[in-house]
């Protein structure tokens, strides 16, 4: 793909001048406020790939989820409900399947953010808020909360892609929306405003004029860098990207940013769509106007242009239209996820959780789980999910890839054959789809796999001050010894194998379990610990090089066509 | 000392779960197998033969039933109807049978009429295969392999051959991935160089002879899928018709798999994923070489084959290719060969 050649920028000669002018501190001022806006952005990705991950696990998939159906029943009422649930189960994987698609796309954003980052000649920035992230530091001003499917989780999302233009209800209202998140939305809900790319320029260019000149404004300064403590400036997420375009190309263009790192711009297949040209050197300009507007165009549109079909917006839009007909049609009740709890957390230390921007305290908006069982699965996740942001940081801070050959440095290559397939294909989402399967309460008394009244839910916990800039590093960059890695399988692996058998003595079963071939929470985890064990030896061959693929590629030549 | 040559084909069924979706997975969500509604959860064994399935799974409930149905065996679960175009499938349906018996390349016709139809099976060791019912395909997201077909092999690997009747077993072989330790699992065969010798030795992205086994070219792939998804339009007007609701979203699932999944403008990963697997096939080509003292040991039926004989202390060889995986229906195609020293 061809970059795309820069718009040009139309600034005022006062500014032009500035920026030809500056002395090294400015420019490196500069540099970190890039910074900080590229923090906000990659935070703003890292969370709604982790939220719509969290739904898509609480969602139904097999029909003995639903209480009302009762297979090999003779009563012609009764088949008539169970062939409902069987159709609705179908109907619920493809809107799993197409969220699943939009929190991968996130995730790519997320990927793009930090190819930002390199040119940037940043590190990675892998931290993300734990949840329920506060209004105010979000840059939509509504919460982030970890929701179980439902219409309002859906209302919320389509809310997060819709063009700015359009006018949607406060999801604050809507139908199911547990009456103790309310409180959350604290921050009045706007009016909507079509985007206006000039007008979002010039906020941006008048924003640097007054950093520049040392008079912005001290409020607005701090909302801008310090999201978390001080909130948002942004109300949109196309304007926080506005203002990062700009002050790139203008970075760039002014020489201000040399664009570094070329070898660590990263576009290979692992899952995301990844289309853009990593051959940058020396068109960085076009390469950071390209990977922007694929990120707003996956999401909400291009620049005040109507979403396309393929879009978040319509992903979200369809869902809800669908939704809305299944009880009509029916005459049944429709639940279509499992009866998870929202914010679910086992822990709640208050410097963990923000309550208001600035301010962490224990918030009273997670929901408790006290069932043992569950916990220990939640903690397996977070040492799981905690790993792979150090595997992530250690890809994306130290990729390299010799072009020809295809082979990268060794350690690298233990990075992206671990944390991506098998780490969030067979260890995280896996996990993540059991522990919403499993009681949130202690007291749970298994009933041949009834679904638990309250069910559990991973909490994606970062177990830091979220406010301590020092503890977040630590927290999220890779490990620097092979052994600390192998460790963490190991006791990952150990964990595994105790649920395993704790789910065995305790009598829990996954709803499907008694059909054939089900693979029930005692297989599930064991098979899990199989994956570790075999992880830890490939990890540890990838990264003193002594192996570079899970098998041997023979180097088949394939034809070039569409076929391969 | 001759050489006896069994040649063999047919149709197999592998419902396994695919990438990004866990290895795991039962029902597919973000992969292109999907286990739809009035099917048994996806598994990933390798079945050989339709009457195992029918075995094991019964015949699809009267909800999943289609009157119009090309060929009864459409009535057993999770076999597939294809659209007409596929008439090659749709006539044969799954069952890997022997065609031919050579002996020192020659044919051997009074062997031949005993032993065409003969079932053969890629068949199930236990003791090395986890909770599985047949041997399996297994990349467990690229932690034994990585996701490439060339990257897969049949595993544990039992070779079994029976009467075109089936009331008679006349030949088994196990071949031992770790010969050190046969009952190893893959995902326990560290490192990997034991593996090598059981994966493919050639590819063919583009195979024309894998085409024509299964009634289709080059010219016919630019509409295969597009005629899959237009018949399966079809059944849904008829599954609506017929009221049967949970088989109308069965075939949905069906069409949106294929939909996503052959999209031309969608994501990279995502293009062409199904159509790909259509015209590839691979070459396996190892020996089977496990002994007397490793379960099932190696069996001839010496009556049913007078007047060769051999001696099974030596190993047999088998070549086969497996390819032309049609991604709906779960079942691809195989053919090969079983060469056994006999004097």
């Amino acid at each position: 793909m061809t970059q795309k050649i820069p718009k040009k920028i139309q600034l005022s000669p006062k500014l032009h001048q500035k920026l030809q002018s500056l002395d090294q501190t400015a420019k490196d001022e500069l540099t970190d406020l890039i910074y900080d806006l590229l923090k906000q952005a990659s935070t703003t990705e890292h969370l709604l790939a982790m939220q719509y991950l969290f739904s898509c696990f609480t969602m139904k998939k097999y029909p003995e989820e639903f209480e009302d159906y009762l297979p090999d029943s003779p009563d012609p009422a009764q088949q008539r409900i169970n062939q409902i649930r069987l159709a609705q189960v179908e109907k619920i994987r493809r809107w799993e399947a197409n969220i699943l698609m939009v929190s991968r796309e996130e995730m790519g954003h997320l990927c793009y953010d930090m190819n930002l980052l390199a040119i940037l000649g940043k590190d990675p920035y892998l931290f993300r808020p734990n949840f329920p992230v506060p209004a105010e530091s979000f840059p939509l001003s509504k919460p982030v909360n970890l929701m179980p499917f439902s219409q309002a989780a859906t209302e919320i999302y389509r809310f997060w892609e819709k063009p700015d233009h359009l006018p949607l209800p406060d999801p604050k209202w809507a139908e199911d929306l547990p009456a103790h998140i309310k409180p959350l939305y604290s921050m009045p809900h706007l009016d909507p405003v079509p985007f206006d790319p000039d007008v979002a320029e010039k906020e941006a260019l008048d924003f640097l004029s007054d950093f520049l000149e040392g008079t912005a404004d001290g409020d607005q300064l701090n909302k801008v860098k310090r999201p978390l403590q001080y909130g948002s400036f942004f109300n949109s997420i196309e304007k926080l990207y506005t203002f990062i375009k700009l002050y790139l190309l203008l970075g760039l263009k002014y020489k201000i940013l040399e664009g570094k790192n070329m070898e660590r711009i990263v576009d290979e297949h692992y899952g995301f769509n990844i289309v853009l040209n990593p051959l940058v050197l020396g068109q960085f300009e076009g390469y950071v106007e390209e990977t922007i507007d694929q990120i707003i165009q996956e999401g909400e549109g291009v620049w005040g242009i109507p979403p396309t079909l393929g879009s978040h917006f319509w992903v979200f839009q369809t869902i809800l239209e669908s939704m809305a007909k299944e009880e009509k049609e029916t005459g049944l009740p429709f639940a279509p996820a499992l009866p998870v709890i929202w914010n679910p957390s086992y822990v709640t230390p208050p410097e963990f959780h923000l309550s208001t921007p600035g301010t962490c305290t224990q918030t009273s908006v997670t929901a408790p789980v006290t069932n043992e069982v569950a916990i220990a699965a939640m903690q397996l996740f977070n040492q799981a999910y905690q790993v792979m942001i150090r595997m992530l940081s250690g890809f994306f801070g130290h990729y390299e890839i010799d072009q020809t050959t295809g082979i990268r440095p060794p350690q690298v290559n233990a990075y992206f054959q671990t944390a991506f397939y098998p780490f969030m294909t067979n260890v995280i989402r896996p996990l993540g789809e059991m522990i919403c399967r499993l009681p949130a309460d202690e007291g749970f008394v298994p009933n041949g796999g009834k679904v638990p009244n309250r069910c559990a839910g991973p909490d994606f916990l970062i177990p830091v001050d979220q406010l301590n800039e020092g503890s977040i590093k630590e927290m999220t960059v890779p490990f620097s010894e092979l052994q600390d890695y192998l460790d963490a399988f190991e006791k990952m692996r150990i964990s595994a194998l105790k649920l395993s058998e704790a789910c065995k003595t305790r009598g829990y079963h996954m709803a499907f379990y008694q059909q054939p071939d089900a693979r029930d929470f005692d297989v599930s985890f064991t098979y899990l610990a199989e994956h570790l064990e075999r992880i830890s030896k490939n990890f540890a061959a990838y990264w003193t090089g002594q192996m570079v693929a899970p098998v041997s590629s023979r180097g088949f030549q394939n034809y070039s066509s569409t076929f391969n | 000392m001759a050489t006896l040559s069994i040649l063999f084909d047919g149709y197999f069924q592998c419902r396994l779960a695919t990438d990004p979706d866990p290895s795991n997975e039962q029902r597919g969500v973000s992969g292109f197998t999907y286990s739809v509604a009035g099917e048994t959860l996806l598994d990933p064994s390798i079945w050989s033969q339709a009457k195992d399935i029918e075995a094991n799974y019964g015949l699809k409930d009267e909800a999943f039933r289609d009157p119009l149905r090309s060929n009864p065996q459409f009535d057993i679960k999770n076999i597939r109807e294809a659209s007409p175009d596929n008439v090659v499938y749709n006539t044969r349906g799954i069952g890997i049978n022997v065609s031919q018996v050579l002996i020192d390349g020659e044919n051997w016709p009074e062997m031949e009429s005993k032993l065409k139809g003969g079932l053969c099976r890629f068949a199930n060791r236990a003791q090395s295969n986890g909770p599985f019912k047949g041997p399996i395909f297994e990349g467990r997201n690229q932690i034994t392999s990585d996701g490439d077909p060339d990257r897969f092999t049949v595993n544990p690997f039992l070779f079994t051959i029976s009467t075109p009747d089936d009331s008679k077993l006349i030949l088994s072989r196990f071949d031992p991935l770790s010969f050190e330790f046969p009952d190893r699992q893959l995902y326990q065969v560290f490192p990997n160089e034991e593996v090598d010798r059981r994966l493919p030795t050639q590819r063919f992205a583009l195979s024309a002879e894998g085409l024509a086994q299964i009634g289709q070219s080059t010219d016919s792939l630019a509409t295969f899928f597009q005629n899959r998804m237009l018949w399966l339009q079809g059944k849904i007007v008829e599954a609506q018709a017929l009221n049967k609701p949970a088989l109308v979203e069965a075939y949905r699932s069906r069409l949106y798999a294929v939909n996503f999944f052959t999209q031309a403008t969608g994501p990279t990963v995502l293009a062409n994923r199904l159509l790909s697997r259509i015209p590839l096939r691979q070459l396996y080509q190892h020996k089977i070489r496990g002994t007397a003292a490793m379960n099932p040991v190696p069996f001839m039926d010496m009556d049913f084959f007078s007047p060769v004989t051999t001696d099974l202390s030596k190993e047999w060889e088998i070549r086969y290719y497996l390819g032309q995986y049609d991604g709906d229906l779960m079942a691809g195609y195989c053919s090969g060969v079983l060469e056994i020293p006999v004097s």
